[in-house]
């Protein structure tokens, strides 16, 4: 198993959030051992040995898990991750039950990046008996150490399921600073001759700054010899801006050992979202804008700025005497604005919908000797 | 030529000089402050500005600084400061870079300064750069520290990138700390990784591109 498939096992601990089965409280731990070849995007194809223990805990109207990873690659770099899921379930009202749930994790990879996330989720179920579909809406917090925003999520699903067979179908749309993507999620899980197959197609099917394209992973669960389990899997899946996490190819082999003797993990992997809802984030978070320089041709140069749901955006600076410029609105949450001047270092500060001064992200801040900050902008010869 | 003659031609001569002298006070009055700026307030950044000229630094900064401070209603107290520090910083930074250096440069110098860095620092940038223009390797100076590198460490990266960075690199390796950086990893790390990914550009002569790296 590579560290993608701890998302999945995380899920398992919320699955039964949504599986609403009426079961006495159950306790289980297992322990993955796995090698997997991971390929990822940008990065030569690696080697990677993985040890990934995780315990879960399942009442009527109560699902709690927490699972960790390390993931060593043959480089001897390795990643750390760690997640805890909770889920509570409202009564039911005819057909209809409420749910809540939420999400902690963390991953490191050695020195170079640290992700820590926290989101909270509401759904609405209309439960039948071999089949259903949810409404539901998560936001939260993703910290990259010092910075920080707040990702949105929405989402709608269905889900079937037939004797040996369930089917689930999951629509999402996500944002997340300056990135937004919708994905059409198709999943399903066949138990044929003791042995549990899971399979999914992810397409996503429109993205800003996220990446578009279509991923499929399958994994089988082979029963061995009473508690010991044979894992087996591989696949592509998307690029996670987000956490940091770039798109990649895996196929993974590993053992599975229950601490305690396991139960079929029924459901129709409804709850997948649940915890990938930890890995996509995505947040547009109003209020804030990014600068970049798109281009310097000649004496001049051109500001782009991109600030959500702003209605004006204005722009001051060393380059303009300090009088207040309106940028144009290129598209959507994009503006712009071409001025005259030299490469340079030059102060500048960003205002959106005619409110305060501030810093654009993009920029380093800088006391400006007046009470407030500016931001200092670089313009280099190209 | 009679004494006469000799203490006209002295009164005249003072004369002229007064009034060019006051004709180019007049001239070095920047146009762009008037109205943004109590006339009192302008009158000292005047002087300021005109100092500065006199002794071979940009004015221009000065005047946007002014300028800074009135678009965001400071006083007049804090305007005249703020452009007399800087006036000053850009004769520290003129000082170690060397009276060749262009206006932006100094500028940036002076940026440099404010956030760390020392003459020193920009003396041994200016002496490892000699050719080239120092304005962003300066400015990315300030930004290191500004990030929380160590001065000392992040002045070492700059020399050793000075050596083979043209600009564009310089702005795209100060990018990349600041992303490792928000992605989780220390300052010093950061700036060490990416260092290392740039001295094997630069090694390799900037032939080949650099191979993709195992995880």
């Amino acid at each position: 198993m590579n560290h993608r498939g701890l998302a999945a096992l995380a899920a398992a601990a919320l699955v039964h959030a949504v599986g609403f089965q009426t079961i006495a409280a159950q306790t289980t731990g297992t322990l993955d051992l796995g090698g997997s070849w991971v390929d990822y995007e940008g990065f030569l194809g690696s080697a990677a040995v993985s040890l990934t223990p995780t315990v879960q805990y399942d009442a009527p109207t109560v699902s709690l898990g927490a699972t960790g990873s390390l993931v060593v690659f043959e480089s001897g770099n390795h990643i750390l991750q760690a997640l805890a899921a909770a889920s509570w379930r409202t009564p039911a009202i005819g057909s209809l039950r409420g749910e809540v749930s939420g999400v902690a994790g963390a991953n490191k990879y050695e020195e170079a990046s640290t992700f820590t996330h926290a989101l909270a989720r509401s759904r609405i179920h209309v439960t039948r008996t071999r089949a259903g579909g949810w409404v539901g809406a998560a936001t939260g917090q993703s910290s990259f150490s010092g910075a920080s925003g707040t990702p949105f999520q929405i989402e709608a699903g269905l889900w079937a399921a037939l004797d040996r067979l369930a089917l689930d179908l999951t629509a999402t749309r996500t944002w997340f600073d300056e990135i937004e993507y919708a994905d059409v999620v198709g999943s399903a899980r066949l138990r044929e001759l003791s042995v549990t197959f899971h399979g999914s197609i992810r397409a996503r099917t429109w993205s800003a700054n996220g990446g578009e394209g279509l991923y499929g992973e399958i994994r089988a669960e082979i029963p061995i010899w009473r508690r010991l389990v044979a894992l087996v899997g591989g696949g592509r899946y998307p690029s996670d801006p987000a956490r940091g996490v770039l798109a990649a190819n895996y196929a993974s082999v590993g053992l599975r050992v229950s601490a305690v003797q396991g139960r079929p993990r029924l459901s129709s992997q409804i709850a997948r979202t649940l915890t990938r809802s930890s890995d996509e984030h995505a947040t547009l978070v109003p209020g804030q804008a990014r600068i970049e320089v798109r281009s310097v041709d000649g004496g001049a140069f051109t500001l782009r700025v991109r600030a959500p749901g702003a209605e004006s955006v204005d722009l001051a600076g060393d380059f303009t005497d300090w009088n207040p410029v309106a940028l144009t609105r290129v598209n959507g949450d994009v503006w712009e604005v071409q001025l005259p001047g030299a490469p340079g270092l030059y102060r500048v500060n960003v205002r959106l919908n005619q409110g305060d001064w501030m810093v654009p992200r993009g920029l380093r801040a800088a006391e400006d000797e007046f009470g407030g900050l500016v931001g200092i902008l670089v313009i280099a010869e190209r | 030529m009679t004494s006469t003659t000799k203490w006209l031609v002295r009164v005249l001569g003072c004369a002229a000089i007064v009034t060019c002298g006051m004709v180019a006070s007049a001239g070095a009055q920047d146009a762009r402050l008037e109205g943004r700026v109590p006339e009192a307030v302008r009158t000292e950044v005047d002087v300021i500005v005109e100092g500065a000229r006199a002794a071979g630094l940009p004015t221009e900064a000065l005047i946007d600084r002014a300028l800074e401070g009135a678009s965001k209603g400071a006083d007049g107290t804090r305007i005249v400061a703020a452009v007399r520090r800087l006036r000053d910083e850009l004769g520290m930074a003129r000082d170690a870079m060397g009276s060749a250096s262009t206006a932006a440069e100094l500028v940036a110098g002076a940026s440099a300064l404010r956030a760390g860095a020392s003459a020193d620092h920009l003396n041994l940038l200016r002496s490892q750069r000699a050719d080239e223009p120092l304005t962003v390797a300066a400015a990315v100076l300030a930004d290191l520290v500004a990030v929380g590198v160590p001065v000392d460490t992040a002045v070492t990266a700059v020399l050793a990138l000075a050596e083979g960075a043209n600009d564009t690199e310089f702005i795209a390796f100060r990018r990349n700390v600041e992303r490792d950086i928000a992605l989780g990893a220390s300052p010093v790390a950061a700036l060490g990784v990416r260092l290392d990914l740039a001295a094997e550009v630069f090694t390799t002569d900037r032939a080949p591109p650099p191979s993709p790296r195992k995880p």
